[in-house]
């Protein structure tokens, strides 16, 4: 039998009951379902069944075309096809507009006002409802083919308590043991349990009679102030995503400032900063294997000095807070290669002599600038990458920024 | 001759093309309470799923450096405590009670490693993967695991249907204040602190800075607490917050409420703290020995590179989701303390579950109107539900019923009758809209409250239900009791 009870399950909506009771009508209007609670319009792909075909519970009806996917529209209960009203290929269809007309199994369709089941169907509603358990009266169980979820919006919908009666007031699980309170409350009105789950509408989880709603059938409490009641409970049971302020991505201005030579912008590309250094003229009594030597170890040094400097506010997070908070893990911020190449064609004598005064000038007395002809010309390149896919991406950046600085000012 | 120029490379280069690659169902990031009840649940939802965490150990904050180790630190001061201020009381006589430092943090050292070691058995049983490193988003669908000390060796291309976010949170810095973990501490550092400091000053009145003034406290520290708001407790209820400062000062506590801190130094092996009265603007400042900043904590994305995607995030940090904790991704999901709601590991639990659930059927359920919270001073403070001030701004006429430990026969015997049980029920319907407990083992009681409070139970159907007797859950009953009628033994 084609009963007046429809079920719509609806992505992650929790299965809703939604009970229609019109005796004056044998046919009933399926209408245009909601798959999502963002969906307002959708288009019929195609029907499954003809009008005087019958179905049995199970059967897909209707596949239907959101902007997300294609859903078959499953038949909860028995029935014929009676008359389709929008047919394969429209698109566009309101949600909660009529699409056809179903019948229950035993009627006869030649006798039947199939048009007066569009009328009381009636596409009263221009805009859906914001929620997915209005919309949908169709006998269908919506199924899923494809994985689909709605993506988030930003405008959230106001909490989506549909503040009226119905959605708050269940039918009682007539299947439920009752709370002591209940089953003495009824004890002393000399209600039977079986009439009070047929006649008290329930409030609690899954159907379940609560105190309040004997207390309310018995007229002893204030229907608006439960109702309010239950709202702002209601209220609680979900996270408050309204007004999120979101957290607009700053202008890299200090990164414009801070830039030497190369002021990108952040993007999410590896960053590659490069530099060129010359060194000092450097006599001839200088082993190549020393310089390089030793300009490792200051790269290494100045590396773990910029490292050091106090990181930048970034817009997610602090990380130099970080770095204290969270020892055990460490990351490198960029990562450095290093060529050093000789400008002119002079030879290296095979020759000890201090490498590390020679280029940083720290023992005066070493220095040799008369032997300019035989002179050790050398340029240091260097290339800094960025990798933003692990890294705090400015500070990163600045602080690579910095270790070119401080190796460009090194000899 | 010159040399050919030589090139050295100290950092291994990324090389995409040469990255190990795996595809999961389900990748989950983080492998806190959140992360790896997640986890946990998609695998045994049936999903071939990967845990990706970089701490070094599985079981995040409160496994590592927070739930758990404080409450170690807290149950071990309490006995010590109890030795050596109440056992006479009771008549048993011992001498000579010390604390041995190295052992007392051992024993802390131990529980954290046997349960965190507890999770990486749990995800071999339940056939988890489980990546030692920092994942980050490579784009929409692949999360790049890279190595950490003592994780993966290499830099791991996991590509994955489902991605479940879980990052978790870390502690707020004061600004000004820089953390040194040795005088200037956080949440993390006063939990290993190497001896007992004489002056202990705390910045924040909420849960993690009266626990760990408890444990001090108990072994001999001065503690002062420094709370901006006029009241300590965070969002106690207002009633509870009051007897709890009271029962803390009766332990030494000072408190500073409506107090600003202005800023601190450590100078040698002292920290002096500047503050000034929120009202008066009278200026002070407390030395001490060690400065524990506990203002609370914030979201952690760190490392996730969710730039990269683009993933949103509001002002406070947070990761925005909509009510199936989705972001803009539909396959992108984010739980726990690194978007929004209380954060709590109980919390974050029931999302990963629930998120798990959704990826599975659609369905997930988080009740939010019934997160309980429990401070494990002592006594214990556990709350859940709506609190007295929640309801007079929502206009809600309510009944309050309250029974005293001193009245609960178990309490009584155990010489332990600090508190009291308060149940907020609805005028009219007498459905439990709040429970407050201040006293022994509140935090186990609370769960009776959030049972309750689930089913929309009303105070006469806790009531009715048979407790054993002498229990101190018998206290709830009877504050349930007198909330709608009268109590028996008070």
């Amino acid at each position: 039998m084609l009963s007046r009870s429809t079920i719509t399950r609806v992505l992650n909506q929790t299965a809703k009951f939604h009970t229609r009771s019109n005796p004056l009508l044998k046919a009933i209007a399926m209408e245009m379902p909601a798959m999502s609670p963002t969906m307002t319009e959708g288009g019929v792909v195609e029907w499954k069944v003809q009008p005087g075909d019958k179905f049995v519970s199970g059967d897909i009806l209707v596949e239907i075309e959101t902007d997300k996917a294609t859903i078959d529209v499953e038949a909860l209960d028995d029935g014929i096809m009676g008359k389709i009203i929008v047919n394969n290929g429209a698109k566009g269809i309101p949600v909660g507009e009529p699409i056809a007309v179903l019948a229950e199994e035993d009627d006869d369709l030649s006798t039947l006002d199939l048009d007066a089941a569009i009328k009381k169907s009636s596409p009263k509603k221009t805009t859906p409802p914001p929620t997915a358990e209005k919309a949908a009266a169709a006998p269908a169980e919506v199924k899923e083919t494809k994985k689909v979820e709605e993506p988030k919006k930003q405008e959230k919908t106001v909490e989506s308590t549909s503040n009226d009666d119905k959605s708050l007031f269940k039918k009682a699980d007539p299947n439920q043991t009752l709370y002591p309170s209940v089953i003495q409350l009824l004890h002393l009105n000399n209600i039977s349990t079986e009439k009070a789950l047929a006649e008290i509408p329930a409030t609690g989880p899954k159907g379940k009679l609560l105190k309040g709603d004997v207390l309310l059938y018995l007229q002893m409490i204030n229907k608006d102030t439960y109702v309010k009641l239950n709202e702002y409970l209601q209220k609680g049971t979900t996270l408050d995503l309204s007004n999120i302020e979101l957290r607009q991505p700053e202008l890299k201005k200090e990164g414009e400032q801070q830039a030497g030579k190369d002021s990108k912008p952040i993007i999410l590309e590896p960053i590659v900063l490069r530099a060129e250094v010359k060194l000092p003229p450097l006599s001839e009594n200088v082993y190549f294997e020393d310089v390089e030597e030793i300009i490792y170890e200051k790269l290494q040094k100045l590396e773990r000095d910029v490292y050091k400097l106090q990181a930048l506010r970034s817009e997610y997070y602090d990380s130099a807070f970080e770095s204290l908070v969270s020892k055990r893990y460490s990351e490198s911020l960029f990562e450095f290669d290093w060529s050093l190449r000789a400008l002119g064609s002079n030879g290296r004598k095979a020759k000890q002599f201090d490498a590390f005064d020679e280029l940083f000038g720290t023992s005066k007395k070493n220095v040799s600038s008369s032997k300019q002809d035989d002179a050790f010309d050398g340029v240091l390149s260097l290339n800094v990458t960025v990798d933003l896919g692990i890294s705090p991406s400015q500070d990163a950046v600045l602080k690579a920024q910095q270790f070119i600085k401080k190796v460009e000012t090194l000899f | 001759m010159l040399r050919n120029s030589v090139q050295r490379s100290f950092f291994s280069t990324s090389a995409a093309a040469l990255a190990k690659t795996a595809k999961h169902d389900v990748v989950v990031i983080g492998g806190g309470p959140g992360g790896y009840v997640a986890a946990i649940k998609a695998a045994q939802l049936g999903f071939n799923t990967a845990c990706i965490e970089k701490r070094g150990t599985l079981g995040g904050t409160c496994l590592n450096v927070g739930c758990i180790p404080s409450k170690a630190l807290l149950n071990n001061t309490h006995l010590y405590h109890q030795i050596q201020h109440d056992s006479a009381n009771r008549g048993i006589i011992v001498d000579n009670v010390k604390m041995d430092i190295v052992k007392f943090q051992a024993a802390k050292d131990k529980v954290v490693k046997e349960l965190t070691g507890g999770i990486e058995m749990l995800f071999k049983k339940n056939g988890v993967t489980y990546y030692k490193g920092n994942g980050s988003f490579e784009g929409e669908h692949e999360i790049k695991v890279s190595p950490v000390p003592n994780g993966v060796e290499e830099e791991v291309i996991l590509t994955a249907d489902n991605i479940i976010v879980a990052t978790g949170s870390e502690v707020t810095p004061f600004p000004g204040i820089t953390i040194d973990e040795e005088r200037i501490v956080s949440s993390t550092g006063i939990l290993s602190l190497k001896e007992i400091p004489k002056k202990l000053a705390i910045i924040g009145g909420g849960i993690i800075g009266l626990e760990m003034g408890s444990v001090y406290a108990r072994l001999g520290s001065e503690v002062t607490i420094v709370e901006f708001q006029p009241a300590i407790g965070a969002s106690m209820d207002d009633e509870v917050a009051k007897a709890t400062q009271k029962f803390l000062t009766k332990q030494g506590f000072k408190f500073k409420t409506s107090t600003k801190v202005l800023g601190a130094t450590r100078n040698g092996d002292t920290v002096s703290v500047e503050v000034e009265g929120v009202k008066n603007g009278k200026k002070e400042t407390l030395e001490a020995d060690v400065l524990l900043v506990a203002i609370g904590r914030r979201p952690y994305v760190q490392g996730l590179n969710a730039e990269k995607i683009g993933l949103d995030v509001d002002k406070r940090g947070r990761l925005v989701i909509d009510n199936n904790f989705n972001t803009k991704f539909p396959h992108i999901k984010v739980i726990g303390d690194v978007t929004f709601g209380p954060m709590l590991a109980h919390k974050a639990e029931e999302e990963g579950v629930a998120a798990a659930e959704i990826i599975k059927t659609g369905h997930g359920h988080v009740n939010y109107a019934n997160i309980p919270s429990v401070m494990y001073s002592h006594p214990e403070v556990a709350w859940v539900g709506k609190t007295e001030q929640e309801l007079k701004q929502e206009g809600i006429k309510y009944k309050s019923g309250k029974f005293p430990f001193i009245a609960n026969s178990r309490a009584k015997t155990n010489l332990d009758t600090d508190g009291f049980v308060k149940v907020l029920i609805d005028a009219e319907s007498e459905r439990i809209l709040g429970a407050h407990i201040i006293g022994p083992n509140a935090g186990e009681m609370i769960a009776e409250a959030g049972l309750a409070l689930e089913y929309g139970a009303s105070a006469e159907d806790v009531a009715r239900v048979c407790h054993a007797h002498p229990t101190l859950s018998e206290a709830f009953k009877e504050a349930n009791l007198a909330a709608f009628s009268k109590s028996i033994n008070f």
